[in-house]
C-alpha cells in the first residue's frame, strides 16, 4: 500500500530529475482588467454582444428567446412545459423572475415546482422531472456558453438530470468571453481564493459524435438548451 | 506500463490492408479542418499557444512546488492528496478506497490515466462494477477492445458493427441509426449513474492555486460521474498541475479548438473540492490521486521533458499521415499517434516499442497542429538516436552491418576523392540492378531496404561533374 512513502519517493524523483536547472520565467496570465473596467466595457457593448451570444448558441444547437418581461418569461416556459406534458419541474431557490412566484404560477397549470428548499430528496425529484430551470451567473458572448456557479439552492443536478434545461439570464449577465468573466469572478472569490464548489460551463445541449461521428444530441445530459434572455 | 508495441511492423501492415478501418478513419479530416477554422476565428491564437506552452514550460519546471501547492489547496478544502509512484500504487489506493467504503458500483468517466494503469481489469478482479460512461468508451468496452483514439475511443467501429454489439449485449436488437443507440446508451447508463456509489474521472488540469479539478467534455456523463455519487476520486498524472486559476482562460480558449475543433465543448467543470454545507448534489467526499509511473523519467531528460506539455487533445493523431492510414491499435498502447511514440517508449521502455519512433514521415505535421508546440519530431529522431545507437542502460539495437556502413559512408564523405572514385564504381556496378532509373532491390544485407520501395539509383553523371562542365563551358 502506497503512504507517505510514495509521497516522498515522487517527490524526490522530481526534484532530483529537474536539479540544477534554470528555471524558465514564471509565464505572464493574460492581460487582466478591473471588473469596474470589465463592467462599464461589457455595458457599452451590452446590444451587439446580446446578439453574438444568439448566435453562438444557436449555431451549437441552442434556443435563444427573448421575453419583454418576467410574465413573457413565464409564458414561454409554460409553453415548453405544457408540449412536454412535464408535471414536474426542478429549480433554483433564487426569485428567478422579479415579481413572479414561480411555484405559485406552474401550480395553477398544475406543474409541481421542486427547490431544493421544499424537499429534502431533492436529487430523486430532479431524476424524475422533465425540465430544469435556472439562473445563470455569467452568459459568455463570443461562445454562446451560460456560467453557472453551484452554491446552496442552486444544485447542479437542475441543468443536468431533465432533458430540458432552460436558464434564465439577465441582459447584465452577458459579457465577452473568458478572459471577462476571469476578472469578474477573481474580484468576487478574491479574499478567500476558493472557487465555488463546481463550476459549470455549458454552450449547447449534450451532444456526441462516438458512433462513425454523426453528431447525436442528448446522450447523458439535456437535449434540449433553452436561454431565455429577460428584458 | 503494458504495452503490445513489439508486433507494430506486423499489426500496422494488418491495418492497412483493412478496408472497412480505413473507410472510418477517413473521417478524420473532418477533424483538422474544424480545427483550423476554429483557430482561424481566434484573433489572438499563435499568441495563446506561445502562452499555454511558456506556462506549461514554467509549471513542468517547477514541479516539486506546485504539486505541493496543489496537495495544500486540496487538504484545505477538505479533500484527500495521494501520492502513487506506479500503477500498482494507484490501483492499491483506488481498491482500497472502494472496499473501505462497500463501493460496488463505479462509474468512470474517459480517462487515459486510468487505461494506462489498466485500472478497470483491477477493479473487475476485486468483484467491484466498473462502468465506461463516455459513448465511445462504453461500446468499446462492451466489445472488450480497447480505444483507438483519444476522442473517439470508437472511431474503428462502423454502425453496423455496434449495432451488433447492443444487439448481443445489451438485448437491444433492430437498432440502426447512432440516434436509437445513443438513447438505449443513455438509458442503461443513467440506471448506473444513480446507484453508483463512486466516480472516477481523470483531470484536464489541476489548479495548484486554488485545488481545482478542469474536466472538459461534451456528452455529460463526467458531470454525471461528480455529481451523483457519493464519492469522486480523480486520477492525474503529476504533469496536469498547472499554477494559477486565471491560467485557465488560456488553455480553455486553445483545448476544445485543437480536440475537436469547437470553440468550447459543451460542458466544462471546474471541481473545487466535494459539496459545501448546504448543497444538494455533488460529491460528499473529494479524492485526487497524483501519479508519476515513469513521468518523473521523462522530466530528468531534458530533451524528452517537453513531451509533458501535452494536453492529449489528439490534434497530431488526427494530422498524422501515419496514424491517418494505420488507426490506434496497431500502436501496441494507450498512447497512439505521434505522442503515442514519445510516450509510449518513454513510459514502457524503448526495448518493449522501440518501431514507434520510427512510425513517422518527419514531416512535422504533429508539431505544427499541436496547441504547445511540442517538436515532436525532434524528439523522435532522439529516439531513432537512443535506439540504434545505444543511451544508458538500452545498448545499440541497430545491426552490426548497419552501424559499419554508416561509418564508412561518415568515412568517404569526409574526404572527396575518395567518394567520387566510390560513386563513379557504384555507377558502374548497379546497372545489372536498375529498373526504370531505379533500384528495386538491393543486394545482400541491404534488401530490407527495398522490400517495400525503391531505392534512387546513383546518376550516372555525378552533380559535381555536371557543375564542372558548366563552369568550363
Amino acid at each position: 500500500m502506497a503512504g507517505s512513502n510514495a509521497r516522498e519517493e515522487t517527490l524526490a524523483r522530481i526534484r532530483r530529475a529537474l536539479k540544477s536547472e534554470t528555471k524558465p520565467e514564471a509565464a505572464s496570465v493574460a492581460n487582466r482588467r478591473s471588473s469596474t473596467e470589465v463592467k462599464r466595457d461589457c455595458e457599452q457593448k451590452r446590444p451587439a454582444l446580446i446578439a453574438q451570444f444568439e448566435s453562438e448558441l444557436t449555431k451549437v444547437g441552442g434556443r435563444v428567446h427573448k421575453a419583454a418581461s418576467a410574465q413573457a418569461a413565464l409564458e414561454y416556459i409554460e409553453e415548453i412545459a405544457s408540449a412536454r406534458r412535464a408535471t414536474t419541474i426542478i429549480g433554483w431557490t433564487d426569485r428567478l423572475l422579479n415579481g413572479i412566484d414561480l411555484q405559485a404560477r406552474l401550480k395553477e397549470e398544475g406543474i409541481e415546482f421542486i427547490t431544493q428548499s421544499t424537499r429534502e430528496a431533492f436529487v430523486q425529484s430532479a431524476a424524475a422531472a422533465g425540465i430544469g430551470v435556472s439562473g445563470v451567473d455569467y452568459a459568455l458572448a463570443d461562445t454562446g456558453t451560460l456560467v453557472l456557479l453551484a452554491s446552496e439552492g442552486r444544485a447542479r443536478s437542475v441543468s443536468l438530470l431533465p432533458s430540458v434545461h432552460i436558464a434564465l439570464i439577465r441582459r447584465e449577465q452577458v459579457i465577452e468571453g473568458l478572459d471577462d468573466m476571469f476578472s469578474l469572478m477573481r474580484d468576487g472569490t478574491d479574499r478567500d481564493k476558493v472557487p465555488s464548489s463546481a463550476v459549470t460551463f455549458i454552450t449547447g445541449p449534450s451532444r456526441t459524435a462516438d458512433i462513425e461521428l454523426t453528431l447525436v444530441v442528448g446522450v447523458h445530459g439535456p437535449q434540449e438548451l433553452h436561454a431565455i434572455l429577460l428584458g | 506500463m503494458n504495452v503490445q508495441s513489439q508486433t507494430f511492423i506486423h499489426d500496422s501492415a494488418v491495418a492497412v490492408g483493412n478496408e472497412k478501418l480505413q473507410v472510418r478513419l477517413r473521417v478524420l479530416a473532418n477533424y483538422t479542418l474544424k480545427r483550423n477554422a476554429a483557430f482561424a476565428e481566434l484573433k489572438d491564437g499563435e499568441a495563446l499557444r506561445d502562452q499555454a506552452r511558456a506556462i506549461k514550460a514554467e509549471a513542468i519546471h517547477n514541479l516539486d512546488s506546485y504539486l505541493l501547492q496543489l496537495e495544500e489547496s486540496v487538504v484545505r478544502l477538505g479533500g484527500k492528496v495521494h501520492w502513487a509512484r506506479h500503477g500498482e500504487d494507484a490501483r492499491a489506493i483506488i481498491l482500497d478506497l472502494a472496499r473501505k467504503n462497500n463501493v460496488k458500483r463505479i462509474v468512470k468517466s474517459k480517462s487515459m490515466v486510468t487505461e494506462e494503469i489498466e485500472l478497470n481489469e483491477a477493479l473487475e478482479h476485486a468483484g467491484i462494477e466498473a462502468i465506461e460512461t463516455d459513448l465511445g468508451e462504453y461500446i468499446v468496452q462492451l466489445a472488450h477492445e480497447k480505444p483507438s483514439h483519444i476522442l473517439a475511443p470508437a472511431i474503428h467501429k462502423s454502425k453496423a458493427d455496434i449495432s451488433e454489439l447492443f444487439a448481443e449485449k445489451l438485448n437491444a436488437a433492430g437498432l440502426k441509426e447512432a440516434e436509437e443507440m445513443t438513447v438505449v446508451a443513455r438509458q442503461r447508463l443513467r440506471e448506473k449513474f444513480r446507484t453508483a456509489e463512486m466516480g472516477i474521472t481523470g483531470a484536464n488540469f489541476a489548479v495548484a492555486e486554488t485545488g481545482t479539478i478542469v474536466l472538459v467534455e461534451n456528452e455529460g456523463n463526467i458531470r454525471l460521474s461528480t455529481t451523483l455519487p457519493r464519492i469522486h476520486v480523480a486520477l492525474m498524472g503529476i504533469e496536469k498541475v498547472i499554477p494559477s486559476f486565471d491560467d485557465l482562460a488560456i488553455f480553455l480558449k486553445i483545448l476544445a479548438r485543437s480536440a475537436t475543433g469547437q470553440k468550447m465543448s459543451s460542458y466544462v467543470s471546474f471541481i473545487t473540492g466535494s459539496r459545501r454545507a448546504g448543497e444538494a448534489d455533488g460529491a460528499e467526499e473529494f479524492h485526487l490521486v497524483i501519479l508519476d509511473n515513469g513521468r518523473s523519467r521523462i522530466l530528468a531528460d531534458e530533451e524528452m521533458r517537453e513531451s509533458l506539455y501535452c494536453l492529449r487533445c489528439g490534434a497530431c493523431l488526427n494530422v498524422c499521415p501515419v496514424y491517418q492510414k494505420i488507426g490506434g491499435h496497431a500502436y501496441g498502447s494507450v498512447y497512439s499517434g505521434p505522442i503515442g511514440s514519445i510516450v509510449t517508449p518513454a513510459l514502457a521502455g524503448l526495448e518493449k516499442s522501440k518501431d514507434l519512433p520510427f512510425a513517422s514521415t518527419l514531416c512535422g505535421a504533429c508539431r505544427e497542429a499541436c496547441p504547445v508546440r511540442i517538436d515532436i519530431p525532434r524528439i523522435l529522431l532522439k529516439l531513432r538516436s537512443d535506439w540504434s545507437e545505444g543511451s544508458g542502460e538500452h545498448k545499440a539495437g541497430s545491426p552490426l552491418m548497419e552501424r559499419a556502413a554508416i561509418k564508412l559512408w561518415a568515412f568517404a564523405m569526409k574526404r572527396p576523392l575518395l567518394y567520387n572514385s566510390v560513386f563513379r564504381s557504384a555507377a558502374f556496378l548497379q546497372r545489372p540492378l536498375m529498373r526504370d532509373g531505379k533500384l528495386r532491390r538491393l543486394p545482400f544485407a541491404f534488401g530490407g531496404w527495398t522490400r517495400n520501395r525503391d531505392f534512387p539509383a546513383v546518376a550516372r553523371k555525378s552533380f559535381r561533374s555536371m557543375w564542372r562542365e558548366e563552369e568550363t563551358r
